[in-house]
């Protein structure tokens, strides 16, 4: 009897103590060997907008440094704050990361409610991955020519030009907000839905003035002379588009681009952050990756760890002023 | 380049050895994935999109053409069989189609529909060859006031779609409407009745809506009951795996109705190949000399709709192709395609890119017979499926309903959306309210919703933007010329009814 | 025949009316309230709400007041519910269900399926003398080859569960 509760006891002690060594060295090995699994790339938005390519050639890229699977995860809806707060969400094991914009991680915070993060204290900042500028075009046949002929006419007639933007509060409304702000002027916004391609259409028809957005989709009637670009919104000429007026070169220079950034949930091990930074930066300042950005005319801006933090936080003061601007003039 | 010159280069482009393989493995995974419930064209392109980029980018895009008309058509033959539509495109195929399954018809019926996706395929692709640089710009010309007149008018005209009482179909249709404003809404982003719960800030998507309201619904009844069951067929014979001489005769005007209908859908943005299907239906009950059978199990019923799909499916390459603009998800999904691999999609590609072009409307030929060639064999090998004994083919349909439902957006709250919509589904069944237009309402409302608030911000205000241009003009008058034409066909039959009640007493 | 009870179609009907009548009031009052109509240049977010509440109410009150029962209606005055040993063998497949769902996320989509498809199987076989071997063998089966073929081939992200690192 004794001996059969002594075994059982030594049992009990020996499997505890198994299960602990087991325990901690699957810890220690899950922090030493990441990654030994598939990692989860999220996306915040529907396949086909102009954050698709950049990702998945990101995950292509990850996939050949880290020898394993990475696999692009679309989780759109609400203004790409869902599949930013799953990520911001998710267990830190370094098995899920994800794709954030600087309208999901700066802007989106200041006008919702109830969002699982504020500021970037709130999620792990790991590397930028691009910028990608807005662009104003109109259609071929418009009496505009340049930037200055379309400011004249919405100067001196408020609430009269109308620009197709994506979607209410998205990046190229609030730069165009920006515009306003900066210029004293009431270029109305009409918001579409649907990535881009019915504000794209609305300008082709005729049925707005222009259009406010990015290049990677406009290209192509951009090309075919179909639209005309009066205005990049960036300080410097813009590569994809070498004929279109930099704002930078007027007075209403203070404007911003859509940031790309890859972001964790706080809290992953040491030994996990340091290494997808590493590899992140390795990635992001390649050549392979350089000429993906140029050549689909998004603009290499590469900033590592607490470097992109700090740029995040300045869009947070930006926005808020451009908000306020848009309270007033309600 | 001429179009026929334009056809014969991409043929030499389709027909190297790579290419013809990516055109099979695509219209056969295709096939595979539309099959299963929940797994529609959708996902089946976006799963295989991280292939193509191995690809060299005219062979990724054949395959993703592939598989995007291999499940459309894949989508229904569930929904024959089993009264379990495998996509949205296939809801009306089920409400004939499962009938002449039920009548033993099922080999004939799938049959008719493989050479209907094949013939509006087909036809479809020679528009797009003929005309597409002039049809390009009809896109242009539809702005919010137009899809509000095609996507309102469609929900008023297709309001009666599947027959039955006008109170029966109208509670669905609202509630459709009612489930499509769930969540965060496309022009302010305002979050709507989500009652605090994040996943309902996506809405309520469709798929498990429709695998639940028809294919979990359908398994409850066999489950509840037995002697349902044990009415299947034990075996069908060769000779029932073809079409008569009638069915094929009633089937050829359909088929073209179904291609002509379809082919308009496809060149204007929207989710053409659904609505197609669905309005190819309404049309066939409008004018087909068996209209009565209609819902029924006619085989009219089923052959418009199939031809329209695919040939909607197709046609939605022209704006696709000629204005880079995407319009649904699988165009989307396949200007990623072609952005990753450096081809900037537009007005140019036919000149920039011919390979690419020429190559696509190629391997849609190509596609096409592939699929007929694919499918017309295996059509034996469905109908035995239905052989499988229930206790083994229930649980075994009820997980792939799951896994397919969960695939759509990696969702477990989905998935009791699904068990929900398949109570509804069940209890709808049994009183007698309809279901498809509970699937007409989810889809167009919140289409009509955008396009309504659209052109208020377009027109600033100024609420005669519905009625000023000639295209939503047309539109509208199309709608009350059907409405009356109904009305009157209606009051035609009650006074004949009558009649002959009179003249029998 | 298998063992049913029957109900009448028109009161059903009606009390299916009455609750989509109560939604439509509920949905049109929540509407009103938290969302906002907007203005003419700037339409808000409950507008087409509202009007979607007014439909809804319209279709509910038009199910109530059917009439039924007249020489040409073309609904059946009765329907029918299982009772007896075919609603709790219902009942059950629904539990069984519902908890597949419930455990999918815990222990992962493989195991979970393959205990719902047993489960459901035994539930639904006729065979008094069915083998839970054999049943179980399918099941492993099919939860097997359907994890091979979307989860490892087709890439489609299910549920892994605590298991995961263990498996393959």
């Amino acid at each position: 009897m004794r001996f059969q509760s002594n075994l059982r006891r030594a049992a009990w002690a020996g499997f505890v103590l198994l299960a602990a060594v087991a325990g901690l060295s699957q810890s220690a090995r899950a922090a030493d060997e990441w990654p030994t699994r598939d990692i989860t790339f999220y996306v915040p938005y529907a396949p086909g907008g102009s954050t698709d390519p950049i990702s998945r050639k990101y995950a292509e890229l990850l996939e050949k440094q880290l020898k394993v699977k990475v696999i692009v995860e679309n989780k759109p809806g609400a203004s790409a704050t869902i599949g930013t707060g799953a990520v911001i969400r998710a267990t830190p094991d370094g098995y899920t990361i994800g794709l954030g914009s600087s309208s999901s991680l700066a802007y989106q915070p200041l006008e919702m409610k109830g969002l699982a993060w504020k500021s970037a204290n709130d999620y792990q900042s790991i590397a930028k991955l691009s910028d990608l500028p807005v662009i104003l075009a109109v259609p071929a046949d418009a009496r505009w020519k340049t930037l200055d002929d379309f400011i004249a006419e919405a100067k001196a007639n408020p609430r009269k030009l109308k620009v197709s933007v994506s979607g209410l509060r998205s990046i190229n409304d609030i730069v165009i907000q920006q515009l306003n702000k900066l210029a004293g002027l009431r270029i109305v916004t009409v918001p579409f839905t649907g990535g881009g391609g019915e504000a794209t259409l609305a300008a082709l028809g005729g049925r707005v003035d222009g259009s406010s957005g990015f290049a990677p989709g406009m290209k192509g009637q951009i090309d075919a002379g179909k639209l005309r670009v009066l205005a990049v919104f960036q300080q410097g000429k813009y590569d994809l588009l070498p004929d279109a007026k930099p704002i930078g070169e007027t007075p209403w220079k203070d404007t911003f681009p859509v940031g790309y950034y890859v972001i964790a949930p706080n809290g992953l091990p040491k030994a996990i952050l340091e290494k997808l930074t590493a590899v992140s930066k390795t990635i992001v300042e390649s050549d392979e990756f350089k000429s993906f950005l140029k050549a689909n005319g998004y603009t290499s801006d590469p900033k590592i760890g607490d470097d992109m933090k700090q740029e995040l936080a300045g869009y947070d003061a930006k926005f808020r002023d451009v908000i306020k601007f848009l309270d007033d003039d309600k | 380049m001429n179009s026929l010159q334009g056809l014969l280069y991409g043929l030499q482009i389709a027909a190297t050895p790579t290419n013809l393989l990516a055109a099979f493995v695509g219209a056969f995974a295709g096939t595979a994935i539309g099959v299963l419930p929940g797994l529609g064209p959708v996902a089946g392109v976006a799963l295989i999109l991280p292939l193509t980029f191995s690809l060299d980018p005219t062979a990724g895009l054949i395959m993703m053409a592939g598989i995007f008309y291999g499940s459309m058509y894949g989508g229904s033959t569930t929904a024959i069989l089993l009264n379990i539509p495998g996509e949205s495109a296939s809801v009306v195929t089920a409400i004939d189609g499962y009938q002449l399954a039920k009548k033993g018809r099922a080999g004939a019926t799938l049959t008719i529909v493989a050479v209907g996706s094949f013939v509006g395929g087909t036809l479809a692709v020679v528009g797009v060859m003929m005309f597409s640089s002039s049809l390009a710009n009809l896109a242009i010309l539809f702005g919010p006031a137009e899809f509000f007149a095609l996507t309102a008018g469609g929900l008023i005209v297709m309001s009666r779609i599947s027959g039955g009482t006008l109170a029966s179909a109208l509670l669905p249709m609202t509630l459709g409407l009612m489930l499509g404003t769930i969540g965060q809404e496309a022009v302010t982003g305002e979050t709507r009745f989500t009652f605090g719960i994040p996943d309902l800030a996506e809405g309520v998507s469709l798929v498990p809506v429709v695998v639940g309201l028809y294919g979990f619904a359908e398994l409850m009844l066999l489950v509840e009951d037995r002697a349902h069951a044990a009415n299947r067929p034990e075996s069908v014979k060769m000779r029932d795996l073809l079409p008569t001489r009638t069915e094929w005769k009633r089937a050829v005007p359909s088929w073209l109705r179904g291609t002509f209908l379809g082919f308009l859908f496809g060149l204007v943005p929207g989710p053409a190949a659904t609505l197609a299907s669905f309005a190819a239906y309404r049309l066939e009950k409008a004018t087909s000399k068996y209209a009565d059978e209609i819902g029924t199990g006619a085989i009219e019923g089923v052959a418009g709709p199939e031809a329209a799909n695919n040939s909607a499916a197709t046609a939605s390459l022209v704006p696709l192709l000629a204005l880079g603009i995407p319009f649904t998800p699988i165009a989307a999904l396949m200007i990623s395609a072609m952005l990753v691999q450096g081809i900037q999609p537009g007005p140019l590609l036919i000149t920039q890119h011919p390979e690419i072009f020429w190559g696509l409307i190629a391997s849609a030929y190509i596609g096409n017979v592939m699929l007929l060639a694919l499918n017309i064999p295996m059509v034996g090998v469905w109908v035995s499926l239905l052989r499988i004994p229930h206790y083994l083919f229930i649980p075994l349909l009820l997980v792939l309903s799951v896994i397919g439902t969960y695939s759509v957006r990696n969702s477990i709250f989905d998935v009791w959306v699904l068990l929900a919509a398949g109570i509804v589904g069940y209890a709808f069944n049994k009183l007698k309210f309809q279901l498809a237009p509970l699937v007409v309402g989810l889809i167009l409302g919140p289409n009509i919703e955008k396009h309504f608030r659209e052109a208020l911000f377009l027109s600033d205000g100024d609420p005669w933007i519905y009625v000023q241009s000639p295209i939503a003009v047309t539109v509208w008058l199309l709608v009350a010329a059907i409405l009356i034409a109904g009305f009157i066909a209606r009051r035609r039959a009650a006074f004949a009814d009558a009649m002959a009640q009179e003249s029998s007493l | 025949m298998t063992p049913t009870q029957s109900f009448g179609l028109p009161p059903a009907r009606r009390f299916v009316g009455l609750l989509a009548l109560l939604l439509a009031a509920g949905y049109g009052v929540d509407a009103w309230q938290t969302l906002s109509v907007g203005r003419w240049h700037k339409p808000g977010a409950a507008i087409f709400p509202i009007a979607v509440a007014i439909l809804l109410a319209i279709s509910a009150v038009s199910v109530l007041l059917e009439k039924h029962g007249g020489a040409d209606d073309p609904m059946p005055a009765t329907f029918s519910l299982p009772e007896g040993a075919d609603l709790r063998r219902l009942l059950k497949v629904l539990a069984a269900f519902a908890i597949y769902f419930v455990a999918m996320p815990l222990i992962g989509n493989m195991i979970a399926s393959a205990l719902f498809l047993l489960a459901s199987m035994w539930l639904l076989s006729d065979d008094p003398k069915r083998s839970v071997a054999r049943l179980a063998i399918y099941a492993i089966v099919i939860a097997l080859s359907f994890e091979v073929f979307f989860v490892r081939l087709l890439k489609v992200q299910l549920p892994g569960g605590v298991f995961k690192q263990w498996l393959f």
